[in-house]
């Protein structure tokens, strides 16, 4: 017994698939050599295509949005906490939204915006990801 | 601490746990049950359940301690799952549900079902089984220690009745019990949660003025790496983010679902549950490091004691006591359920990948219950540092074994059993290697290989174990998956 992947909106050589194996392997070289900031990018891209896995449906475009937005928010948070991840804090005048400015970017960039768009964003177009992609066998119960 | 108020909380949370393990006793009488609460999870309990068991007892103790110590390092574990609980609920939590049925109540059968491979499904069980041993004799140090705190008995008394407790209502209800404790567990945590981030602000008049405070004292804490290198703070990103669709304490409740429905709003319970168990993570270990720069407390004799010391100091009686008691739910939540999921493991999914269907299955998953707890406890209680360094490994192992094989394999129509028994067995081997290398020091005494500039291990087991699965998968036919 060999159950299609409920779902298997992925074909074999799916591009997607190859450009994971490559996210990853940049990763690994990446973390390997210590080129932090490549490791960063390649990571984003990672999550990136791990979103996608689960969120696009091909009938749906709506879809797109909640990985699009994570992946941006995402960008910036990292890029910004580059650039300030050398700022002096002071005084509390320093601060931003209560944090060193790298952190923020951290909470207000990465964190917060991770929530409003996957688990809001899942909530949102929930009636799209529950449809069924043609060929798609509904398994067990 | 020996505080009257302290300590009729506790007992009041220990109490109500155990009855509602004995009351689920009578309903566990199927597998379905036992292993699966019959497949009538609903959104609320599964938000509340997830939110406390991934928590546990480490991100009310272990966490704050971290921020004492590097800073905002460790808030890059706890903020990750912002993007992990929602990635496993989208990733995975449709697709179990759609495998889930009366054959299919464990990951493993999901994984049988999905391949139709006994290897495939005897390696996974074999690799939640090693995980859940690697990390429960934590659970167990971690509850005693709780207990000690509290009641001020001795280390073996207390050791002996946290046990009994920790092995008692899921042995007897099974995961019934475990899901309706989680339910009471995750309500007391996030009123802790909630209670104690206010406390810790007002303690230093805000988090502009405590990040002010820090900072006079070490700058590089509050930056956003914290004292760690970028690359250890990007490694945590990625192996608490991704790493979560692996924890099968959390995924194996997608195949408990009533209905598809409950993914919806089950995903913001948890996660925003979670986030609200960040704060009191990142406010109280900040707090403390405040006060102790401010020259308001002494240093820590050792930063796990971040958390007992702020209660003690900056907190009313009755709020120290809500957040004890909300620290034992979380470590009692975490066990029940891995004792829950290590008896499927040997009560099932070993012995049916090896052609050898349990009779009596309830009689054998109490068993194996009492024997796992034996077990692991016994580790716990002969060889304390042992365990606590297992503990780490328990949650690697379990990432780079499972989410390849969950978050591609019931994804990708490529996927081959291959790429899982592959991909699981460098998990198992990468991570015996690391623990060997890093936690027994044989890096330093036989000169053997370890990751440099600050990444973590964990995180290269978990990469290897990507490219191993696609890669495998690729070089291997669907087809001829038996």
């Amino acid at each position: 017994m060999n159950a299609t992947p409920p779902g298997g909106a992925h074909p074999r050589a799916s591009l997607n698939i190859l450009a994971l194996l490559a996210g990853t392997v940049v990763m690994f070289v990446s973390a390997l050599t210590g080129h932090e900031q490549v490791f960063g990018y390649a990571l984003v891209a990672v999550l990136g295509l791990v979103m996608v896995l689960g969120f696009v449906r091909r009938r749906a475009p709506i879809t797109w949005a909640p990985p699009a937005l994570a992946v941006l928010s995402l960008l910036i948070a990292i890029t910004g906490m580059f650039a300030t991840q050398g700022a002096e804090v002071s005084d509390v005048s320093d601060t931003v939204g209560g944090f060193h400015p790298g952190t923020a970017f951290l909470v207000y960039g990465l964190w917060i915006p991770a929530f409003l768009t996957l688990a809001v964003g899942s909530a949102i177009v929930f009636e799209h990801l529950a449809e069924e992609e043609p060929g798609e066998k509904k398994e067990g119960t | 601490m020996n505080d009257p108020i302290i300590i009729a909380m506790m007992a009041v949370t220990i109490g109500v746990t155990l009855a509602i393990g004995i009351h689920a006793y009578r309903e566990a009488n199927t597998q379905q049950q036992y292993f699966a609460y019959g497949q009538q999870l609903r959104w609320v309990v599964l938000g509340l359940a997830t939110f406390s068991t991934v928590m546990s007892g480490f991100g009310f103790v272990g966490g704050p301690g971290l921020v004492y110590n590097q800073g905002t390092t460790s808030l890059w574990m706890t903020f990750a799952a912002a993007i992990g609980i929602p990635l496993s609920f989208v990733l995975v939590g449709r697709k179990l549900h759609a495998l889930a049925g009366p054959d299919v109540l464990t990951i493993p059968d999901a994984i049988h079902r999905r391949f139709g491979s006994q290897a495939a499904r005897f390696t996974v069980a074999l690799a939640i089984l090693l995980g859940i041993l690697a990390y429960l004799g934590s659970q167990m140090l971690a509850a005693a220690f709780v207990f000690q705190q509290v009641f001020g008995t001795s280390y073996e008394t207390s050791f002996t009745i946290s046990l009994a407790v920790v092995t008692a209502y899921p042995l007897i209800g099974g995961i019934v019990a475990g899901i309706r404790t989680e339910v009471f567990q995750g309500a007391i945590m996030l009123v802790a949660s909630v209670l104690v981030f206010g406390y810790a602000l007002s303690s230093g008049g805000g988090m502009a003025e405590i990040t002010a405070e820090v900072a006079s004292g070490n700058q590089a804490m509050v930056t956003p790496w914290g004292l760690a290198t970028p690359l250890t703070a990007l490694g945590y990103l990625f192996v608490f983010s991704i790493g979560n669709i692996g924890m099968p304490h959390s995924t194996s409740r997608f195949l408990m679902l009533r209905d598809l429905k409950q993914l919806r709003y089950g995903v913001l319970l948890a996660t925003g549950a979670y986030m609200v168990g960040s704060l009191l993570w990142m406010a109280v270990g900040y707090a403390v490091r405040a006060r102790v720069t401010a020259g308001d407390l002494e240093a820590l004799a050792a930063a796990d004691q971040a958390a007992p010391t702020f209660l003690a100091n900056y907190t009313p009686n009755w709020l120290a006591g809500i957040a004890f008691a909300g620290l034992m739910c979380a470590i009692l939540s975490t066990a029940s359920i891995f004792l829950n999921v290590g008896s499927a493991a040997l009560t099932r999914d070993i012995p049916l990948s090896l052609g050898r269907p349990p009779k009596n299955p309830i009689f054998w998953a109490r068993l194996w219950t009492a024997l796992l707890a034996l077990a692991s406890g016994g580790l716990a209680y002969w060889s304390q540092e042992l365990v606590a360094l297992l503990g780490a490994v328990g949650y690697g192992l379990h990432a780079a074994a499972l989410v390849p094989t969950l978050a591609l394999g019931l994804r990708w129509s490529g996927a081959t059993a291959a790429g899982v028994v592959a991909s699981t067995g460098v998990a198992i081997v990468g991570s015996i290697y690391f623990f060997m290398t890093n936690q027994l020091g044989f890096a330093a005494n036989h000169g053997w290989w370890v990751p440099r500039f600050g990444f973590p291990s964990v995180g290269f087991v978990m990469l290897l174990s990507f490219i191993v699965f696609i890669s495998v998968s690729l070089a291997t036919s669907p087809k001829e998956d038996k």
